[in-house]
């Protein structure tokens, strides 16, 4: 252990920074739905990586760690979201009531998808992963990660169809 | 046969979706990511350090203490990096043999200073054993100080409560140096001229001399300590300022130097302090501005135990000490020093 290894290695995160953080908001926005927390999401992911950059630039797929994260942040943020709304729903009616979001753009749609077929879907068409590095990354084999990209697509593809029909 | 090679109409929209949202990620701001988690960085090097020093000396308990004295001074605006000191590595901590001499029973002490954007401090010189002792501090006028020290061995070791003290005074003169003589260090900083060696010097001449001279109360303190470690995590340290003799919370920000996450917590709590525990490290959590009338603060251990560490000349001081676990919890102080919520931090 070099102390004056710690400069380098900030020099390295910087480097890193600069490769993922556009991408990272992207990826939180979808995984959230929301644009101001794909921001913070994004920002706390980034953090994490930082307080872990000595052992985790060491890691054989930094990047694929740090979207691991995210996607947990997400997830996260996502089931605290339902809880709150739920909890305020059941204040004011006395009833349990499911809440969803009130957004209806692509990114809450996809958010809504459940949190495997939604990561592969996002790891697959804006990372731009192969089926089989989305398989590699979240520990499924290759006929998995395709079912769940098809079945992805077919929701999305439906669910937007009918919100074009209703907001045409 | 021609080929469409059009991405899929769902992967275009996604894509679409994702192209709106790449003009916010000017809203993360690197530096204050870097910034927050430089004082962890040390912390992680600090603890790389004594693993590996722990498996080095594999014929020790694992919980052999580590004890750094450091003083921190605010946030990370003016100092200088020894660079010109040889770097630490694992090796030098252990030479082939130890025998007691007076050089090496305190082996070391250094002076660090950091400057934001500029790195991180590199020791002018290390012990060649295990630390005994950490103390931070930060001061009044928004740098970061850090002075280490190392002891050799815990048996042969001065009393830590003395020691506080010595190292109070010290960082209290070098803090009146500092204020007077800023200029200096900076452009010391830039060209390591004397200044800093002087600086150094001056703190190691009287920590050695303080060490030295108060053999003897260290050792029950230390098995006292040990005790509590041995308990970890189910004992905490806790720390009350006390203003005027009289018990008060801590003004304004609360945030631990070791964790960014403290600071980020306790910021939306003003008065609650947040202590950052790494089995029985404690990141220590003050207020980044320490009132002119806090006299003293005092750590509340287990089972009653507590440490009065006097603040002077608007230094706050700190003392933590540690053994590496895998994992440790944390602690939420509200502002009488209570422990309002517990959690795990995650260590690596």
């Amino acid at each position: 252990v070099e102390w004056s290894s710690l400069s380098l290695s900030e020099d390295e995160f910087r480097s890193f920074f600069e490769r993922n953080v556009g991408q990272l908001v992207g990826l939180a926005y979808l995984w959230s739905g929301s644009q101001d927390d794909a921001v913070d999401l994004a920002q706390e992911a980034l953090t994490r990586a930082w307080k872990r950059w000595e052992s985790l630039s060491r890691h054989a797929n930094p990047e694929a760690w740090v979207r691991r994260v995210l996607h947990n942040l997400c997830n996260d943020r996502w089931r605290t979201l339902k809880r709150e709304r739920s909890i305020d729903a059941w204040k004011s009616t006395d009833q349990y009531v499911m809440a969803t979001p009130v957004e209806t753009d692509v990114a809450s749609l996809v958010s809504r998808l459940a949190p495997k077929p939604r990561r592969a879907l996002v790891l697959h068409d804006i990372v731009g992963l192969s089926v089989s590095e989305v398989a590699s990354e979240m520990g499924a084999n290759e006929g998995t990660v395709r079912s769940w990209l098809s079945r992805s697509r077919a929701t999305l593809r439906e669910q937007l169809l009918s919100d074009v029909k209703e907001n045409p | 046969m021609k080929v469409d090679d059009s991405p899929d109409p769902v992967t275009q929209t996604l894509r679409d979706a994702v192209t709106l949202v790449e003009a916010r990620t000017v809203e993360i701001d690197l530096e204050r990511i870097l910034a927050q988690h430089r004082s962890r960085a040390l912390e992680h090097q600090a603890i790389r350090l004594h693993r590996s020093s722990l498996i080095q000396r594999s014929s020790r308990p694992a919980w052999v203490w580590l004890a750094i004295v450091a003083v921190l001074a605010g946030a990370l605006v003016i100092g200088f990096r020894a660079s010109s000191a040889p770097t630490v590595t694992p090796k030098q901590l252990h030479p082939a043999s130890a025998s007691g001499d007076a050089t090496q029973r305190v082996a070391a002490l250094f002076v660090e200073r950091t400057l934001a954007g500029s790195g991180y401090p590199t020791p002018t010189s290390i012990s060649p054993k295990n630390v005994a002792l950490r103390v931070t501090t930060i001061g009044p006028n928004g740098s970061v100080f850090s002075v280490w020290a190392y002891s050799p061995n815990l048996e042969n070791a001065t009393s830590v409560r003395q020691a506080l003290q010595t190292v109070a005074r010290v960082l209290t003169e070098l803090n009146t140096e500092i204020r007077t003589t800023e200029a200096e260090l900076t452009a010391a900083m830039a060209a390591k001229d004397q200044t800093e060696v002087t600086l150094v010097t001056k703190a190691r001449n009287e920590l050695e001399q303080s060490l030295r001279a108060e053999d003897g109360q260290y050792e029950t303190l230390v098995a006292e300590t040990q005790a509590f470690a041995s308990e970890a995590p189910q004992c905490w340290v806790t720390m009350v300022a006390a203003r005027s003799n009289a018990p008060v919370p801590l003004a304004g920000k609360c945030g631990s130097v070791g964790g960014s996450e403290s600071l980020a917590v306790t910021s939306e709590e003003q008065q609650c302090c947040h202590l950052h525990g790494w089995g029985t490290q404690i990141f220590w959590a003050t207020s980044e501005e320490v009132p002119a009338d806090v006299r003293h603060v005092v750590f509340h251990l287990a089972k009653g135990k507590s440490l009065t560490v006097p603040v002077a000349g608007g230094w706050f001081l700190i003392v933590t000490s540690y053994v590496v676990p895998q994992s440790a919890p944390e602690a939420y102080l509200n502002a009488d020093g209570q422990i309002v919520a517990l959690g795990t931090f995650d260590s690596e």
